[in-house]
């Protein structure tokens, strides 16, 4: 048996076996095991190479086409300058909105009555049931309803929904994020701080994900 | 003063072996006297092994055991030189190897979590473990730690929860007048950051062979009684043999504040709760306490949280707020250490030794060391302290 993307998601959501569950834990703390490389044969290799090459190469071999100025063409280059400003400047608005939109991710359980994963760039995230989350991890924000895990794949820095508080986050760690059903407080705690919760709130947390 | 070629090659020998030996003196050692567990700021876990706890200073990243945190946690058994621990459906013993803590043996021990555990002599354990799936099927293990294998496993069938009242908790166990007592209660989920604990704390005399129960009693002048005690002590037995526990309803293990947090007794020859017998605590310092440690001569140290420090369960353990008090069992009277405050909930914060309690604090300036009560004297004097890495110290106990 080998750790995959399916056997993590598995064990995320709580469903392996205790042996699949020991190999996945054994294989997140051991840090010398040898990954194999892409299950790719030569040939194929050979293949994606030429067709990668096939797709660059006509715009290389193209030549650059010279023309003669005449007064009018002249005239008419200045407007052109002027238009393709304007459109590169219109197009590079347009691409910042579409980047913002891009990076305010969200994620939604609030019908799943289990938990759900997510494996996204910058990080994971398991939603417990009936949470939901949106994050934008460049600035920081995240809101969230409901108790989920995330462990970050860089370092960050959470805000506290409502509040100037931050936290800095963890390449790799372990982070569970509460909300007070009194308090409606945003409470975030690493894998370790956990303890100091009382049982009964830890072993709702063990029910729910399956990695403390 | 010249010295001769071969003088000058002695003394650089000399020093070259002194300073092989310092350095493997930095790191932690299974014959050590003293383990302390830690948390760190980077968010890992250490423990330290030192053999004095009156004096020095650890580099806890440089001089400490690394502990992975998806592996092991605060509530590990330390007993004799080994630690012991429950993961991946297996009991487990180690012992320290090349600076690390290395598996020796293991007991397959699926879907529990264990609530308590009692030392029967040097290598007999009690364990008493709930089901990770209902939290509420409470089995027994009777485990010799030297062969690593099981004597004997009973599950003990409590009567049935109070309608909600769904999981249940252990508090203490102990073997007394020739019974097994358990102390025990049962808690309500409300919701996922919400639960609370019934009214009663509730106590079961078991035949000590058998398992078999022979009685159930009650009692509703406060409710939890102990608490997890792989994570904080809660109970003793005096010189004589009278055995006292304190009952925690505070917001870090009951969650039942209509109740005292107090100190009850079991005498040397009775099964059953003493009926006139109480400290209450929430009374003398007008807060709830977690943790309790018998100092000898009929007292205890306490410690104690303060309500108006910290706002909920969010802070708890972020908040400097816990304060030590020596507690006079004989003669209901409740004394406040000169201590700074300490931060961290449930912490097996106090190990006595010597007619001395050594306390670990973790505080307001970031120091992190040991305080000294001299508990005849009762002068305070510092003792060893970790580095700024520290975070937490959780655990102080006697390794060897």
């Amino acid at each position: 048996m080998q750790v995959d993307h399916k056997l993590i998601e598995k064990y995320h959501l709580n469903q392996c076996t205790p042996e699949e569950r020991n190999l996945v834990e054994e294989w997140l703390i051991d840090d010398t095991l040898d990954f194999p490389s892409l299950p790719i044969s030569q040939a194929d290799k050979s293949h994606i190479q030429s067709e990668i090459w096939e797709n660059i190469s006509p715009h290389i071999t193209e030549s650059p086409v010279i023309k003669k100025e005449n007064l009018i063409k002249k005239r008419l280059r200045y407007i052109a300058i002027a238009a393709s400003l304007l459109i590169i400047f219109g197009f590079y608005i347009s691409k910042n909105n579409i980047d913002k939109e891009i990076s305010y991710a969200i994620f939604d359980n609030s019908t799943g009555p289990n938990s759900k994963y997510f494996d996204k760039n910058n990080y994971e995230l398991i939603l417990g049931k009936h949470a939901t989350a949106k994050i934008n991890i460049e600035t920081g924000e995240f809101f969230s309803l409901g108790t989920m895990v995330i462990i970050p794949k860089k370092d960050f820095e959470f805000n506290f929904t409502g509040t100037r508080e931050k936290k800095e986050l963890k390449n790799g760690e372990t982070y569970f994020i509460l909300n007070s059903k009194n308090t409606g407080k945003q409470i975030i705690l690493s894998q370790s701080e956990l303890t100091f919760l009382a049982p009964t709130i830890q072993n709702q947390l063990k029910l729910q994900f399956n990695n403390i | 003063m010249q010295l001769k070629p071969i003088s000058k090659f002695l003394l650089l020998l000399l020093i070259v072996v002194f300073i092989g030996c310092s350095s493997r003196d930095q790191t932690s050692r299974p014959n050590d006297k003293y383990s302390l567990y830690i948390m760190n700021k980077n968010l890992g876990n250490t423990i330290v092994t030192v053999n004095s706890l009156d004096s020095g200073i650890v580099d806890i990243l440089k001089q400490g055991i690394n502990l992975p945190t998806q592996y092991f946690d605060r509530s590990i058994i330390i007993h004799d030189g080994y630690f012991y621990h429950i993961k991946n459906a297996k009991f487990r013993k180690f012992e320290i190897k090349e600076n690390a803590l290395s598996e020796i043996a293991a007991i397959a021990m699926p879907d529990e979590y264990i609530e308590n555990m009692n030392w029967q002599g040097k290598d007999t354990l009690l364990i008493f473990t709930v089901d990770n799936k209902t939290y509420s099927k409470l089995n027994y293990y009777k485990i010799d730690v030297k062969k690593f294998e099981v004597l004997q496993k009973e599950q003990i069938a409590l009567p049935p929860a109070p309608s909600n009242f769904s999981t249940v908790s252990i508090g203490f166990s102990t073997l007394h007048n020739k019974n097994l007592i358990l102390g025990y209660t049962y808690n309500k989920v409300i919701n996922e950051t919400d639960f609370t604990t019934i009214d009663t704390m509730y106590f079961a005399t078991l035949d000590p062979q058998t398992l078999q129960i022979k009685s159930i009693n009650k009692d509703s002048r406060s409710t939890y009684p102990g608490g997890i005690n792989t994570v904080q002590s809660y109970s003793f037995h005096d010189e004589i043999g009278n055995f006292y526990f304190m009952s925690c309803p505070g917001i870090a293990l009951g969650n039942n504040l209509t109740k005292p947090t107090a100190i009850f007794r079991i005498e040397k020859n009775s099964s059953i709760i003493d009926p006139d017998y109480c400290i209450n605590l929430t009374a003398a310092t007008k807060n709830h306490a977690y943790g309790m440690w018998y100092i000898g001569n009929n007292e205890a140290i306490i410690r104690s949280e303060r309500k108006d420090r910290y706002t909920d369960f969010s802070d708890h353990h972020s908040t400097y707020q816990f304060e030590y008090y020596r507690v006079e069992l004989l003669k209901n009277k409740v004394t406040k250490l000169d201590l700074p405050f300490d931060k961290g909930t449930r912490k097996e914060s106090v190990l006595v030794e010597n007619g001395k309690a050594y306390i670990t604090i973790d505080d307001k300036d970031d120091n992190h060391q040991i305080w000294i009560y001299d508990i005849k004297t009762k002068k305070i004097n510092n003792g060893l302290k970790l580095n700024h890495e520290t975070n937490f110290m959780v655990r102080v106990d006697k390794l060897n």
